[in-house]
């Protein structure tokens, strides 16, 4: 009996239709979740709306792995507590060879399920995506459409010319002219 | 109850779970949390099928994490949403749009960028950015031939040989003007102008930003006797605090919770009402840190700044081998110049806290600065909480030159050779930038009065300790000619765009 209290199991759906069952503890990690689970619905079937199932599989492997910090930092001697750098080198293992286009789902994710370190991580990843580039680069990395006029861009330009001395297409444009 | 809860779709209930943690969270902040709140669900689902598409508040999160200015600046051209995020007053880099990352009371500035020695002929300025370890060149024609006495809040204070002073925000352009040097009462009829730029003031401090109206400039000057005077923006003089008799070898100044405090060479701590006529009180010394400590020829061995870090007022001690003849002076191969002898270097540092100031003023010792760490030399002094993934180093205090050096008769000695990082934690001062226009080409072309050899500074000092390079703005008290100019400059800029 006891057993099935600590085990109790939810269903997450995810937006296209694949069902992951988890560990209630590993869901709470979200407070989008944990907030509903209080007010006992733990036998439906959560749907994710906004994630799909490669992102949310992400999204549980991040709540599990804090599940098991967590159950485990209570007992003394503890060997999965994490010092400040491992937690960083962890996190860093965790976002390496996600692509922009999985960072973004990850966020939105993150952001809806309420998940604040994941949130957090994701940010500094995205930050780092960015640093250094220009902005082409960032453009090609998120999709974005360029929808300034020429002459709206130059303007931006001018404002801070510092930045964009080394541009490569910035370049390029100019000596079109 | 279950089998009514059963009836009702998980949808519905998640939703409703959403409304009420709204209510929970009304209060918060976090531009990215109230998004998901307010989503309605058909919302989120559209958002789902354009994925790629950042949603707004994602963005403007980035926007508070981004450190370098640079890659805000490129942000901002992207396109315009992006733009319209990476420009809101809400982002000002500087000033704003950081206080949600780092919540603690940082007097901001969190960017300095090191501001690199004038140039021959050329009004072109370089900044190093020690997070990026770059180098930018900026046109910066109001610079020009000026001494740089301070900087805060991503201002500068400059003086020209017209003995003008005002402060300059190098983003903006902005310019607030002080009263000129003449008004400080201070004979320098002797002084030629250039020497009058280059040596008389020693530091200007100011206690909060100057587009605020409270804000008030303190002066140090002249470089060797440090006394106070203090002003306002757009005042016609200047008014001396501490007297010339009285109180005088400043050396730091500090608003600390609304009231003016102040540190002396003999470790003297105490407050000045500003407000009409400057009245200060001495509330307490701190420790002695060794016996040589009060004796005039050492003087110059010590160095104090005032900071507040997490609410604490700490005193941060430099302390500097100081040569007091020429058999003294320090010399080394790696020199960029190595004919050049210098006077001195940073030895080490300590902190003190400010435990209480009743009933008598006490101070303990910290071996530690946590997460942060603290910038001092010779602009306004402050700290900077370095978060996760940054590329600051924690627990350490970047300090700049601001000492100076003299002339014996056979060797010529400027300052702007002091400068690095100390580690708090293993006490190892290393070295952050060792490239070009660390000293001003004037002074390597030797027209420094008099001197035979002209020169000028800059140098690592061995392999693995070291200090680093870069001009001060400081100079002989017994009349050699100017120095460097540079200082910690750091970027408030971008809100007026």
């Amino acid at each position: 009996m006891s057993e099935s209290t600590e085990k109790k199991m939810v269903r997450l759906r995810s937006s296209d239709g694949e069902v992951f069952e988890v560990e209630e503890s590993v869901a709470k990690v979200a407070k989008t979740l944990q907030d509903m689970l209080e007010e006992d619905c733990a036998d439906a079937v959560i749907p994710i709306t906004c994630v799909r199932a490669p992102i949310l599989t992400k999204v549980i492997d991040y709540c599990k792995d804090q599940v098991m910090i967590s159950s485990s930092s209570s007992t003394t001697n503890n060997p999965n507590e994490r010092t400040e750098q491992e937690r960083k080198a962890w996190g860093q293992k965790f976002m390496e060879g996600v692509d922009s286009s999985t960072l973004c789902e990850l966020l939105v994710a993150s952001n809806f399920l309420n998940i604040e370190g994941l949130l957090n991580l994701g940010v500094d990843k995205m930050v780092s995506m960015i640093q250094g580039k220009y902005p082409q680069e960032i453009r090609d990395m998120f999709n974005v459409v360029n929808d300034f006029t020429p002459e709206e861009e130059e303007e931006i330009r001018n404002q801070n010319a510092w930045a964009f001395e080394r541009d490569p297409y910035y370049k390029k444009r100019s000596s079109s002219k | 109850m279950a089998s009514r809860s059963k009836l009702r779709p998980a949808e519905w209930r998640l939703r409703e779970t959403m409304v009420a943690f709204r209510h929970k969270t009304g209060n918060r902040e976090t531009p990215l949390i109230s998004f998901a709140l307010k989503g309605r669900f058909f919302c989120l689902m559209i958002m789902a099928s354009s994925i790629m598409k950042l949603p707004r508040d994602m963005i403007s999160l980035i926007a508070e994490h981004m450190t370098d200015p640079k890659d805000f600046v490129n942000a901002r051209a992207v396109c315009r949403d992006w733009k319209s995020v990476f420009t809101t007053e809400n982002y000002s880099l500087l000033s704003h749009g950081w206080k949600s990352v780092f919540k603690d009371r940082i007097p901001r500035g969190e960017m300095p960028w090191l501001m690199l020695a004038e140039r021959e002929d050329s009004d072109v300025r370089s900044f190093f950015s020690p997070s990026t370890l770059e180098v930018y060149d900026l046109p910066f024609p109001e610079l020009w031939h000026k001494k740089i006495a301070g900087s805060a809040y991503g201002w500068l204070v400059r003086m020209g040989e017209d003995k003008e002073i005002d402060l300059f925000n190098p983003l903006t352009r902005e310019q607030r003007k002080l009263p000129p040097q003449p008004t400080f009462g201070y004979d320098t009829s002797e002084w030629s102008a250039m020497e009058i730029r280059d040596r008389f003031l020693a530091k200007v401090i100011l206690t909060s930003s100057p587009s605020k109206e409270d804000c008030m400039a303190i002066a140090i000057y002249p470089l060797e006797r440090t006394m106070g005077a203090v002003a306002r923006p757009g005042d016609e003089v200047w008014t001396t605090v501490g007297g010339e008799r009285d109180w005088r070898m400043f050396q730091d100044f500090i608003n600390y919770k609304g009231i003016i405090y102040t540190i002396d060479f003999h470790g003297w701590f105490g407050m000045f009402d500003l407000s009409s006529e400057p009245k200060g009180i001495k509330l307490g010394r701190l420790p002695a840190l060794s016996r040589d400590e009060d004796r005039w020829n050492y003087w110059d061995r010590y160095n104090k700044y005032l900071v507040e870090v997490s609410g604490d007022l700490l005193v941060i001690v430099r302390r500097y081998y100081s040569a007091h003849d020429s058999s003294e002076l320090l010399y080394d191969d790696e020199f960029m110049f190595p004919e050049v002898a210098i006077r001195y270097r940073t030895l080490l540092f300590k902190v003190y806290k400010l435990n209480q100031l009743e009933p008598e003023v006490e101070w303990v010792e910290l071996k530690d600065l946590g997460d942060y760490s603290v910038f001092v030399g010779q602009s306004t002094s402050f700290v900077y909480k370095v978060s996760g993934g940054s590329w600051w180093k924690r627990n350490c205090i970047y300090f700049t030159d601001n000492g100076f050096d003299f002339i014996s008769e056979d060797n010529l000695c400027l300052g702007g050779h002091d400068q690095g990082i100390y580690s708090l934690e293993d006490g190892s001062i290393q070295l952050y930038y060792e490239g070009e226009n660390v000293v001003s080409s004037r002074y390597k072309r030797g027209e420094i009065g008099g001197a035979t050899s002209p020169l000028v500074s800059g140098a690592s000092f061995g392999r693995s300790e070291a200090a680093a390079l870069q001009g001060a703005g400081e100079t002989d008290p017994r009349g050699c000619e100017p120095l460097c100019l540079n200082f910690w400059a750091w970027l408030d800029a971008l809100q007026n765009y």
